[in-house]
């Protein structure tokens, strides 16, 4: 019987590699230095490879605290699950607004309304409605994705996996019925699967990089053309101590923003995730109102009474964000979103 | 049952329901400890600070999101944080004996369990308070690449506030450590109360109304803040009181505080002193255990963990004589009294807290206090010279003067000092020698100057007679002569010049004269042709062979013109050939980056990939005196390697590609420099026969293209791209430099642009050096030299200063350079008097054809490279004077 989290490990890496196969390079082993692969790096490179959201809780399922097949582990499996469709939806989310502001697509009725109501407060079920309905909204439409994959990979078999997790997180999840160590031993066994099942066909994602846009600098010599230099965090990576990096581009991307990128070397293609994801690294701590705010990258999660409520990827208690230097800024890209969305 | 206070140790993680009042910086610390890589975490004594972080910050995170592993400096920090991590791993390191830390070491812990690694250094002050210079230095460079690595690990420092100046010394080589820290105050009496409050409850244990308030006035009378250590301990003794008042049994759960038990607790203004003197009075022989305390704290009176060993040896330093016997029962007595902490894994024993150190400290004499501080000097000092083999100096000996005595120190440590004391007498024995012949050597200077004076007109004379040798005669017998003259006269620049000249038209056109014939036989080697041009060529160091390469071979000739061999080395042409110290191989790299090994048979010892620059290709690799090769290796890396080929090491410090590699002429240091603006430094660790990181020199602000060593071992020559060529010595301190604006004789159109390469001579008292007018380029390169005797001298022919080729001799008379296809040898210019023509200039001797010239190790020849052959050129003076002399003797028998 394999290891607790290698099989899952294997077939997600394999699925990887057809997306992306430079990441075999990097389990090339030194020949000369006559050293064997080291096969715990397969993990840590999934991890990377996925945007930080879903990574951050990959590196969490495979950690030696979760490796028993106990609640603890039933639990970050739901966790992980729950986590990935949150960032897939709010990749769909995103394009869709983007596309209907320029693109001009006519939303249904009926999709507005459901829209509005279920985007008020997130959770499970809602995360696997916004996927399916904006995925057949936009494949009716013929619309081409922003990650081209997803056209292909997410099917009825797709969508089918995904209502699997509603009822079972509704039950087990929040421990509505008493399991036995045996049943939990089962259901980690049953669950690290069907986990493994949604990972291969996301894994796509590891083809595009999501950054967060720090700052974005004027350089205007005279007589010369403006260049505008990016300075962006790249957010795949298995810790929170994210790697700088600069980009010079003749055009300029959106500032305070994190974006999911098509590549690293151009801001030609881009999808803008805020305030749907946000981060809150580059802000200042100048006022004491401040000193709660946690840096960290920031998923959406409720949107009542004119407030903005996010859950941290990397700090996962509650943080009151609303001292945030742009939370006003944030709370009008949502009603913005909503507006363009649902019409309201 | 077990008392809920802490009494003198930390909370750790399991303590969270009972620890109270400090949710205000348990945020703080978890709110910076993701700011950056490394967290200062640091306060006066007994605010709690291993508490914060142990039970405090620990509880914060989710069980998948924390590995911590704790490091106390224990003997050595480095070999303490390996020891850490070999324990905490379970994947087991295939170098089982390593005692360093790695970069893949940290990696696999982390592939181990898949969560963020936090190094936390407990008591860091003790790295400053016991560590040497070395320890600090090995264990910064630790730092400074872990942090700098994409690993996922993060440091946190927790130290007494007092230390914080050690610090500095890190942001040397680490700026941004001080930027994340985190300052513990002592608990204000708000929290105080909680603090209180707060485990009582938890406990069951039933609160007189005001009486929390009343123990706080008591512990600290109108005083804001509350000393952490001294509640503990006050609320560990008023349990105790509590639980005999009640007579409560064990397993009974429900006790009571009042205000009349608190007045039973006397005075507590001093509660540490009252309960160690108590503890002791408590003993057979109060001394004796003061003295087994004493021997737990530091110079500095802080904590000092020291093994049951250690001990015994601490307290015959303090001069007590007491039976280890008794040590052992008198150290167990005082882990059960609560007053030492029980052995950790490496044995050593301490103090349960600083604040119980300080109160021993108290009861230290004067004379216990610099009797301590010597053994510990002593101790450093001897842990010093196990690694580099450094005895104590003048200074340090005066110090210890004769307490050595009165220090009973073991055999190892009494020898160390023994053997300091006999090196020190020698030496000063030596200095008296040296004074002496200072003296001796000074009557001959005033001697010789008189001597000059005297002799001056014989200089004109034998300028006269050089001079008409080179210009008035023809027949090359009689300028021979008359340059013997000149040179019996008086040996100067113009009757050395008369003489290589003279001497080498005889070899050049001996003519008909039998004996001329001879010389010409003899001292004119001649090489064979090769098949196509020359491309690079060299004397062998141990003097026993030519070597050189064309476009497709390498050819080996021994001295006397001999072919030895000769043999392909592929189509990739060469950029590097050099023959190892004792000419028995080659090594070469080709213009595909591969370098390969030959012995001087031909036969191929191993080939691998390199990588260069390719402005500087003349220092990919380098032989040791034991026939190891320094290489670069592919990729930020130089390795180690046998004559095999063999990786024996890899050195992999820098952050960019690595420009240049060399050996010390011992092979007991090798440098490497690269992009990213360092020189990292090694040393040859005898005892583990690998090289440990010696220094690394990083004040360059751009990339370093080369690195040389000088012959003494002692300094490093570099050049870097922003056109700086520095000399500095191996410990990093900047001993001499110049800029591409260079004022010094090197100016204008002289200027030395942007050096690509630069290396010493033999003596290490002069260097040349490649370089370009523009900045990372070869294009319109040139060769200078700049050399010091008593001033710094730039190699200069009238105004030029910049040459194709330029060589100097390793016997420090000569230079020699080539322009084109003239070859010319100049006088290195020294102080002794010559005419005024030299004394401005570097007096040119000879002329020869060729390019590329280089000396024999001998300095008997130059050798040119003359298209498809080599050309030998014979300047030893001492053999040719005495033959111009004999023939001068005799030269009634040539005159017509």
């Amino acid at each position: 019987m394999a290891a607790t989290n290698e099989l899952l490990i294997q077939k997600v890496f394999q699925e990887m590699l057809k997306y992306k196969p430079s990441m075999q390079k990097m389990l090339i082993a030194d020949e000369e230095e006559e050293e064997s692969l080291d096969p715990r790096l397969l993990g840590d490179l999934i991890i990377r490879n996925f945007p930080w959201p879903i990574g951050v809780e990959l590196r969490r399922l495979f950690s030696a605290s979760t490796r028993q097949l106990d609640r603890m582990r039933l639990d970050q499996i739901f966790k992980t699950i729950e986590r990935s469709m949150q960032f897939i939806s709010f990749v769909m989310i995103s394009q869709l607004w983007k596309d209907t502001k320029e693109k001009n697509l006519v939303i249904p009725e009926n999709f507005k309304k459901e829209f509005q109501e279920r985007i008020g407060v997130l959770s499970m079920g809602n995360y696997t409605w916004l996927i399916r309905a904006i995925g057949n909204f936009m494949q009716e439409k013929a619309v081409p994705w922003f990650m081209t994959e997803m056209g292909e990979n997410f099917d009825k078999k797709f969508y089918a996996a995904l209502d699997f997790w509603v009822p079972e997180r509704n039950e087990i999840g929040h421990y509505q019925i008493n399991l036995t160590n045996e049943e939990i031993e089962k259901r980690c066994v049953e669950y690290e699967e069907k986990l493994g099942f949604i990972l291969e066909r996301i894994a796509f994602i590891s083809k595009y990089k999501l950054v967060s846009v720090r700052e974005i600098k004027v350089i205007h010599p005279k007589n010369q053309e403006a260049k505008f230099n990016h300075i962006i965090d790249l957010l795949n990576s298995s810790d929170s101590g994210f790697k700088a990096q600069e980009l010079e581009e003749a055009k300029y991307a959106e500032s305070s923003s994190v974006l999911l990128l098509k590549s690293l070397k151009t801001f030609d293609e881009y999808l803008n995730l805020s305030p749907l994801v946000i981060d809150t690294n580059s802000e200042v701590i100048d006022d004491k109102e401040k000193f709660d705010i946690k840096k960290d990258i920031f998923m959406y999660t409720k949107f009542r009474s004119d407030q903005l409520m996010y859950v941290g990827t990397e700090v996962t208690e509650k943080c009151d964000l609303r001292s945030l230097h742009n939370y006003q800024n944030l709370v009008e890209q949502f009603k913005d979103m909503l507006a363009t969305i649902s019409g309201s | 049952m077990k008392s809920p206070f802490k009494f003198l140790d930390s909370y750790t993680k399991d303590d969270r329901e009972i620890f109270f009042g400090r949710e205000r910086e348990i945020e703080e610390l978890y709110h910076r400890v993701f700011e950056s890589k490394i967290m200062l975490v640091y306060g006066v004594s007994g605010t709690g600070k291993s508490s914060l972080i142990h039970c405090g910050l620990a509880n914060k995170f989710q069980e998948t999101d924390w590995l911590p592993i704790v490091i106390r400096r224990g003997a050595n920090i480095i070999e303490s944080m390996a020891a850490a991590i070999k324990a905490a791993s379970i994947t087991v390191s295939q170098d089982k004996t390593s005692q360093t830390v790695s970069k893949k070491d940290v990696l696999s812990l982390y592939l181990d369990y898949y969560k963020p690694v936090y190094f936390i250094f407990d008591q860091f002050e003790e790295l400053f308070i016991f560590g040497d210079k070395e320890e600090r230095r090995a264990f910064i460079h630790i730092v400074k690449s872990l942090i700098e690595s994409d690993l996922q690990c993060r440091m946190i420092f927790v130290m007494r506030e007092e230390y914080m100046a050690g610090i500095t010394e890190f942001e040397k080589f680490i700026p941004t450590i001080f930027s994340n820290r985190v300052r513990i105050e002592k608990m204000s009496h708000r929290n105080a109360l909680e603090a209180i409050k707060g485990p009582c409850k938890v406990f069951n244990i039933n609160l007189e109304e005001g009486f929390a308030e009343s123990l706080l006035e008591k512990l600290s009378p109108g005083s804001e803040d509350v000393e952490l250590t001294y509640l503990q301990v006050f609320l560990d003794k008023i349990f105790r009181l509590a639980l005999e008042e009640n007579k409560i049994e064990k397993g009974a759960d429900h006790i009571s505080f009042t205000l009349p038990l608190l007045q039973k607790t006397g005075d507590v203004s001093d509660l540490l002193g009252s309960f160690l003197d108590d503890q002791i009075s408590m003993m057979d022989d109060p001394d004796a255990a003061m003295t087994v305390l004493k021997a737990f704290v530091s110079g500095k009176g802080t904590k000092r963990p020291a093994s049951e060993s250690e001990t015994i040896d601490n307290v015959r330093t303090l001069g007590k004589e007491i039976s280890p016997e008794s040590v052992k029962e008198l150290i167990r007595k005082f882990v059960n009294l609560r007053v030492l902490r029980d052995k950790d894994d490496n044995g050593r024993y301490e103090l349960r807290h600083d604040a119980l150190a300080e109160k021993v400290y108290e009861k230290f004499s004067s004379a216990e206090k610099e009797l301590l501080e010597i053994r510990q000097m002593i101790e450093n000092a001897f842990q010093y010279y196990l690694k580099r083999k450094i005895l104590l100096n003048n200074d340090d000996l005066n110090y210890i003067s004769n307490k050595d005595s009165m220090l009973n120190l073991n055999p190892e440590l009494q020898e160390f000092l023994d053997e300091s004391r006999k090196h020190q007498k020698e030496r000063k024995r030596g200095i008296k020698i040296l004074t002496i012949i200072s003296a001796f050597a000074f009557i001959l200077l005033l001697s010789t100057i008189a001597y000059t004076l005297i002799n001056r007109s014989k200089i004109s004379e034998s300028i006269f007679l050089a001079k008409e040798s080179v210009t008035q005669f023809t027949r090359p017998v009689d300028r021979l002569c008359l340059a013997g003259s000149a040179w019996q006269t008086n040996q100067s620049e113009e009757a050395k010049e008369a003489l290589l000249k003279a001497f080498d038209n005889i070899l050049r056109n001996p003519g008909d004269d039998k004996g001329l014939i001879e010389l010409q036989q003899k001292y004119l080697i001649v090489y064979s042709h090769t098949s196509s041009p020359i491309e690079i060529a060299e004397c062998s160091k141990d003097n026993r062979f030519i070597y050189c390469c064309t476009a497709d071979s390498i050819f080996l000739w021994l001295r006397n013109g001999l072919r030895y061999s000769g043999f392909p080395h592929g189509t990739s042409p060469l950029v590097y050939l050099l023959m190892s110290n004792d000419g028995e191989y080659f090594g070469a790299v080709n213009k595909d980056t591969i370098l390969t090994v030959w012995d001087k048979d031909g036969k191929v010892k191993f080939s691998r990939k390199t990588a260069y620059n390719s402005y500087n290709t003349y220092q990919i690799f380098r032989f040791d005196p034991a026939n190891r090769v320094i290489a670069i290796s592919t990729y930020k890396n130089a390795d180690l390697l046998d004559i095999n080929g063999n990786i024996l090491q890899t050195f992999d410090l820098h952050n960019g590609t690595v420009n240049a590699v060399d050996f010390s002429a011992d092979g007991k240091f090798i440098a490497a420099a690269g992009n990213d603006s360092i020189v990292n430094i090694w040393y040859l660790n005898s005892d583990l026969k690998k090289f440990d990181l010696y220094n690394n020199i990083h004040f360059y602000s751009d990339t370093i293209y080369s690195v040389d060593f000088a012959k003494n071992c002692r300094y490093i020559l570099t050049s870097a791209a922003n056109g700086l060529i520095r000399v500095t010595d191996v410990n990093g301190q900047p001993t001499w430099g110049i800029r591409k604006d260079y004022e010094g004789g090197l100016t204008g159109i002289n200027a030395i642009g942007f050096p690509y390469c630069a290396e010493f001579d033999e003596s290490g008292t002069g260097f040349a050096f490649r370089s370009s007018p523009e900045k990372n380029s070869r294009k319109n390169d040139f060769m200078s030299a700049i050399y010091v005797d008593i001033f710094e001298r730039a190699a200069k022919v009238g105004e030029i200063k910049k040459f194709d080729y330029i060589k100097f001799s390793p016997d420090k008379q000569y230079i020699v350079y080539s322009n084109g296809k003239d070859v010319s040898l100049i006088s290195r210019m020294n102080i002794y008097p010559i005419s005024d023509y030299a004394r401005i200039n570097n007096y040119r001797l000879f002329q020869m054809n060729g390019q590329e010239p280089f000396f024999s190790p001998d300095v008997k020849y130059i050798y040119t490279i003359n298209g498809n052959k080599i050309e030998s050129w014979f300047i030893d003076v001492e053999t040719i004077s005495r033959i111009a002399l004999e023939y001068y003797n005799n030269w009634a028998k040539y005159l017509d």
